[in-house]
């Protein structure tokens, strides 16, 4: 138990705020899940993780404001007002408590819908249900061993959302620009007896670097389907590059990630006519799901396409929330990449059993992961600190 | 002249590569027998519209160019969009049929419909008479692949913001179908959208907003405070949009993205609604649950908390096999008909078994053939056309005004959300109220 995890208790009944006492309750946000876990009572928690914030004067500022958000829940029943070590804050309460509810999120989307912020703001806000989701819970804040305050490096000003109009521009300057000095390598590894063999590299652009060349004033991922498009001009060049004579000579098995539409385009057609035979049945294809869903019949057709010319498919990106939506037998595919998360492990007990498609463990950063990843059998991974150490094998 | 260099004249005429011959005589004279020689055609004009799209075009083409590299043989674009590989060695050609097969096997279930093998030794005569037809079409262009400009988005977003927006919405009422009793037509709800024909028309970008999907998500995100201010406001002095829906007979369904839910325009939006305790149901793209899946999870949080129903749009029957979009936790799934739904067996009925019929629609049930698939797998929520000239025709039925009007122009009014839309209705009424009170259906 963490003696600065602050709480305040709350009497039920309205006009009862709580003052913030470490000395009032030994309570914290770890002993109350694992409360609820052992008597089965549940709880509600609003968790603002004030913590995935950079700090800054307009930072300092929304903390307040969000402290001021979630006042009204702090007088529900058997509320609790967490302040954790790390800056995040919780409440949790007992019963449903709507209105309070309502008004809370209300206010704290005020607070954080700023248009500048960057990420989405499930990553600010979440709701967890007690008992059912204490390990997730824990594992975002942290459990017992709640890290001190991280320290967080001054931020630089917001950068403007990148609009349609800015869009095309954008579109325009990388249709003409040299992308070669973009592209950035990182292997996925498969387990072996030895250590880590290479499976393929995945090769895909910096994006960071693109936009600090392309469009410095702007956030380029701040409307998600807009860069979406903008990986389709993306795709285009990265085919252009990789058809261009003698590119693929002496080239280790590669991924790339494509937009299905690509996969169909001419682009696509050119760069396959000039495959070399050694790579092919060795090139992985990266889709993403919200693709196939916008246009699930040419997704059936490019991947029918793709395996008939010897293509790998992966689903790329895939969390937690995602895996029990996914019809695996149907959508017949080759990898299933999933997102190491820290509460993974609370929110998929184990992944589907079959022999296909096989799963890739990535962002698999840390000893967790990968202790994750062997538990589950899952022998593909890639991460910060995964490199091959034997030979590569196909 | 060889007798395939022949064939091929006699396929596509003396000049260009998509024009046929001139007379049926010089078939005759050009397909004469020769062993192990023959004609693949893929029979591309035969799957369902919108197919066959530029990139079936553009793939079939490549495979079967690569096949009549390696089978000493041609490929010929026809008038009609079909492809045919004309071939000397039939060594390759039982491995292109099953690749061709299972290539095309979710756009074409049956491939015998999609695939024809002609000998030049045996099916001369065919091969003359497909020709000879082929002759008769006039040509069908490839549609282009239309890629969306951002600019033209911006244009529709700009107009929509500076125009009253009774000129810009469409209502459409879906219904529950009792199999029996007195009244079989029970309204379910009424849905407001923007109406992007109108919206397209006026900036001159037809087609534009759904060209590409990303762009039209960018879109509807754009949209989603124009439309709750409005709605907002519309529903505190009972104007026009709202008006007799809302309510527990006739809830109001709207369509907005994640980031719309998230919003500050919708707390107040919610706020309004819980004073006014109006019935509100929110449609939430499957393509954006499984793009942002936490802040889905989020925002259906939003929608539990405000009292609104969550609705799940945008699942076509292709989608709905691919994905178990019950796990995604809606209300209702809109399920969109599509003409190739009766072609795919059981699946589509046991995907729907494990959402439970009871939380199905069918949207875009334009047809009678939607209608009656629909019945006959359990489903009894619709919505569409069809449900549009079922509503119209009982209306007339009922209305004491309406001596002089057709099906088609009640239907049409009732879909309007400004008067001038509903011009040479006598009964506006009526017409909010979309259906007539213990309203049937031909049985």
């Amino acid at each position: 138990m963490s003696a600065t995890d602050r709480v305040a208790a709350a009497k039920a009944g309205p006009g009862n705020t709580p003052e913030l006492n470490p000395e009032i309750s030994p309570h914290t946000l770890a002993t109350l899940v694992h409360d609820c876990a052992r008597s089965g009572v549940g709880r509600r928690v609003l968790l603002v993780r004030l913590d995935s914030l950079p700090s800054s004067p307009v930072r300092a500022n929304q903390r307040r404001l969000a402290r001021d958000a979630i006042e009204g829940l702090t007088r529900a029943d058997r509320a609790l007002l967490h302040e954790l070590p790390n800056g995040a804050l919780a409440v949790s309460w007992k019963g449903e408590a709507p209105a309070a509810l309502d008004e809370a999120m209300a206010a704290l989307i005020a607070v954080f819908d700023t248009g500048r912020r960057t990420g989405p703001l499930s990553n600010i806000i979440a709701l967890y249900d007690l008992p059912r989701e204490g390990r997730a819970l824990l594992h975002v804040t942290g459990g017992f061993d709640v890290p001190a305050a991280p320290t967080v490096k001054q931020a630089p000003e917001p950068l403007e959302a990148l609009r349609s109009t800015g869009l095309d521009q954008l579109e325009k300057l990388l249709g003409a620009a040299d992308i070669a000095r973009f592209v950035r390598r990182k292997p996925v590894c498969r387990r072996s007896a030895s250590g880590w063999d290479l499976a393929w590299e995945k090769r895909s652009l910096s994006m960071a670097e693109i936009a600090e060349t392309l469009a410095p004033a702007h956030d380029i991922t701040a409307d998600a389907w807009l860069f979406r498009r903008l990986t389709r001009v993306l795709d285009r060049r990265m085919l252009a590059l990789l058809a261009a004579p003698r590119e693929l000579d002496g080239v280790r098995p590669f991924s790339l990630d494509l937009n299905i539409g690509s996969i169909l385009g001419p682009g696509f057609l050119r760069f396959d006519a000039g495959l070399p035979a050694r790579l092919r049945g060795h090139i992985v294809l990266d889709i993403a799901l919200s693709d196939i869903v916008a246009d699930p019949d040419a997704f059936s057709f490019a991947r029918n396409f793709a395996h008939g010319r010897g293509y790998k498919l992966l689903l790329r990106e895939i969390t937690s929330a995602l895996v029990p939506l996914l019809a695996l037998p149907r959508l017949d595919l080759d990898f299933v990449e999933l997102v190491w998360s820290p509460d993974l492990p609370s929110t998929v007990s184990a992944l589907p059993a079959s022999a296909r498609p096989s799963w890739v463990l990535g962002n698999a950063d840390d000893a967790a992961a990968l202790s994750w990843a062997a538990g589950q059998s899952v022998g593909l991974v890639h991460g910060k600190d995964i490199a091959p150490t034997g030979p590569m094998v196909a | 002249m060889d007798e395939l260099d022949r064939s091929a004249r006699a396929l596509v005429g003396r000049s260009g590569t998509d024009r046929f011959m001139t007379a049926p005589a010089t078939a005759d004279r050009t397909l004469r027998p020769a062993s192990g020689r023959g004609a693949l055609i893929l029979h591309l004009s035969r799957m369902h519209p919108p197919a066959p799209r530029a990139h079936h075009c553009r793939i079939a083409r490549a495979i079967l160019d690569d096949a009549a590299h390696a089978q000493e043989g041609q490929v010929f674009a026809m008038r009609n969009r079909d492809l045919v590989l004309l071939f000397r060695r039939e060594a390759g050609i039982p491995a292109l049929q099953s690749h061709l097969a299972r290539l095309f096997r979710m756009d074409a279930p049956e491939p015998a419909n999609l695939i024809s093998l002609l000998s030049l030794t045996e099916d001369a005569a065919a091969l003359r008479l497909y020709a000879a037809a082929r002759l008769q079409e006039a040509a069908r262009e490839i549609p282009p692949e239309l890629t969306g400009s951002a600019g033209a988005i911006d244009t529709m977003e700009e107009l929509v913001r500076g125009t009253p927006l009774t000129n810009m919405l469409r209502r459409q009422t879906a219904v529950l179908i009792r199999p029996s009793g007195t009244d079989r037509l029970v309204p379910l709800y009424r849905q407001l959208s923007f109406n992007l024909a109108v919206l397209e028309a006026r900036v001159a970008a037809i087609g534009e907003a759904h060209a590409d999907p990303f762009l039209f998500r960018h879109l509807s995100s754009r949209l989603d405070a124009r439309m709750l201010g409005a709605l907002r406001e519309d529903l505190r002095e009972q104007g026009p949009l709202t008006r007799f829906s809302a309510g527990p007979d006739l809830p109001l369904h709207i369509s907005l993205t994640v980031q719309g839910i998230l919003s500050a325009e919708f707390a107040a939006f919610a706020a309004t609604c819980r004073g006014l305790t109006a019935e509100i149901g929110v449609e939430v793209s499957l393509m954006e649950a499984c793009g942002d899946p936490a802040g889905f999870a989020l925002a259906r949080d939003r929608l539990r908390l405000a009292g609104l129903r969550l609705v799940l749009d945008g699942v076509s029957h292709h989608a709905l096999l691919l994905t178990l979009p019950a796990v995604l936790q809606p209300d209702l799934v809109k399920l969109e008909w599509s003409e190739q739904m009766p072609e795919s067996g059981q699946a589509i009925p046991l995907a729907m078994d494990q959402i439970g019929a009871d939380r199905v629609v069918l949207q875009g049930a334009d047809t009678e053939a939607a209608l009656a698939w629909g019945l006959a797998h359990g489903v009894r929520r619709f919505q569409g056309v069809c449900v549009d000239i079922l509503l119209a025709s009982e209306r007339l039925r009922v209305c004491p005004a309406a001596a002089e009007c057709t099906v088609r122009q009640c239907q049409e009014r009732a879909s309007a959300t400004g008067p001038g839309g509903q011009t040479g209705c006598g009964n506006v009424v009526l017409l909010d109220r979309g259906i007539a009170p213990a309203a049937t259906v031909p049985a």
